[in-house]
């Protein structure tokens, strides 16, 4: 594959052996964690599955680089392994909690109780944040509540921002089906996110 | 909805360049319309804060390649997941445990009886008083010394050391030790060598053993269960 950035540390890691996380390995899972995390739980929904499912993701990626021929871009390639993850995952537990339950796990042990992953949002105001942020789970719910098909190519269209050659090459699907599912993802997110945003103001 | 609006829409928007694009929105309110409802809603798509990897991805990744997760970590992962009773985790560690103990202690070496056993059996079916006494020499108490004792090796140790001269001097005792050495070497020289009987031997040749003296014809018959043993060696053993 041609203008793979990624090729040269590819590469370097099918040349040695993952037994630890360093050298190559240590690079490209650096490369790629945030991208992978973010899709997973874009995808999942919550913190809990996305740690499973990125830990699965890189799992896979260290055993089988190996095995990657450069068909596609290396990229394209991260993310199929970490949408299919999400999705096993997503299908496997279908009830989950929506709080954290490593928060939860530490919490039992002390006494501070339960606590959520907040970003920091100190540079906002209290009232704002709170907004902002129950307007992006509720823009979350609505991914979520789209089917697996249509939340994984709204994720990587809208989240991670790939072309449309990308999106066709992560889920080896032909362009012309990347953008017939992409204009029935509209329509099904239009009906979710409509009612979210004109509650916000935003519609 | 006009077809070529759905062409539009489906195939062709999102790949046109922005003029092509600006050309037909101009044209058609429809596609103007929908073009800012669906604009809006990928913005707020992308107004979604990118959530980066947690340390805990790294640790894990990390655990994963140093080696596969162990059984009852998995476990103890899916409880946590199933909320189960707290009392349960301690009772599938030891399961774990004993699972994992079971194929090591089925490598032990098969130990077969040693030689040394079947002997002290005998010896206890022989003999069970004086067996068990041995046995269970190694189990008597350690008795203290008593003071009494103490006492006298005290006493030993404090009482007066002979002084020079009171006591047998070195010299005298290497003297006498000499002469009496000497009396015993000397001693030989007098005694008188007891004459000695000569020892005869004569050879008789026999035919059969009836022909040996009866002493050597049981000494015959108990060495070789016969007397047919060669003649010359029984007849000059019957002679002696």
């Amino acid at each position: 594959m041609k203008n793979d950035p990624d090729v040269e540390l590819v590469q370097a890691c099918q040349a040695c052996e993952a037994e630890a996380l360093d050298g190559p390995f240590r690079e490209l899972y650096e490369r790629f964690k945030d991208r992978v995390y973010n899709v997973c739980y874009r995808i999942t929904g919550n913190g809990t599955d996305a740690l499973d499912a990125s830990q699965e993701t890189f799992g896979i990626l260290f055993r089988k680089v190996r095995e990657f021929r450069y068909q596609s871009r290396f990229s394209s390639w991260v993310y199929r392994i970490a949408v299919n993850a999400s999705i096993d995952l997503k299908r496997r537990s279908s009830s989950r909690k929506l709080a954290s339950l490593d928060a939860f796990r530490e919490a039992r042990g002390s006494d501070e109780g339960v606590r959520f992953d907040l970003s920091d949002e100190s540079v906002e105001m209290p009232a704002a944040s709170a907004s902002r942020h129950e307007l992006e789970q509720e823009i979350q719910r609505a991914i979520l509540r789209l089917s697996p098909k249509l939340r994984v190519i709204i994720v990587l269209r809208y989240i991670e921002s790939l072309s449309y050659e990308e999106v066709s090459e992560t889920l080896q699907i032909s362009i012309g089906t990347v953008k017939s599912r992409l204009s029935r993802a509209h329509e099904a997110l239009d009906r979710e996110l409509t009612p979210v945003l004109d509650k916000h103001y935003l519609g | 909805m006009a077809h070529d609006c759905s062409s539009f829409r489906q195939e062709i928007w999102p790949t046109l360049d922005e003029s092509s694009r600006a050309e037909h929105l101009a044209k058609c309110e429809d596609c103007a319309r929908w073009s800012e409802t669906w604009s809006q809603r990928a913005r707020a798509l992308r107004s979604l804060e990118p959530v980066a990897a947690p340390d805990a991805l790294t640790e894990r990744v990390s655990a994963e390649l140093a080696g596969p997760p162990s059984r009852l970590g998995r476990y103890l992962e899916a409880l946590v997941r199933l909320e189960v009773p707290e009392e349960l985790e301690p009772r599938i560690e030891l399961e774990e445990l004993g699972a994992r103990s079971a194929p090591f202690l089925r490598t032990l070496d098969y130990h077969r009886v040693p030689g040394v056993l079947e002997r002290l059996v005998a010896e206890e079916i022989a003999d069970p008083s004086a067996a068990r006494a041995r046995r269970f020499v190694g189990d008597l108490e350690d008795v203290d010394t008593p003071t009494a004792l103490q006492g006298r090796v005290r006493a030993w140790f404090i009482r007066p050391r002979v002084r020079p001269g009171q006591g047998p001097s070195l010299r005298r005792v290497v003297g006498l030790t000499a002469a009496a050495a000497a009396v015993w070497m000397l001693l030989p020289l007098f005694r008188s060598e007891p004459a000695r009987s000569p020892r005869n031997f004569r050879v008789v040749y026999v035919e059969s053993a009836e022909g040996l003296s009866p002493m050597a014809r049981a000494l015959a018959e108990g060495l070789s269960g016969t007397a047919s043993v060669h003649p010359t060696l029984l007849k000059s053993a019957g002679d002696r």
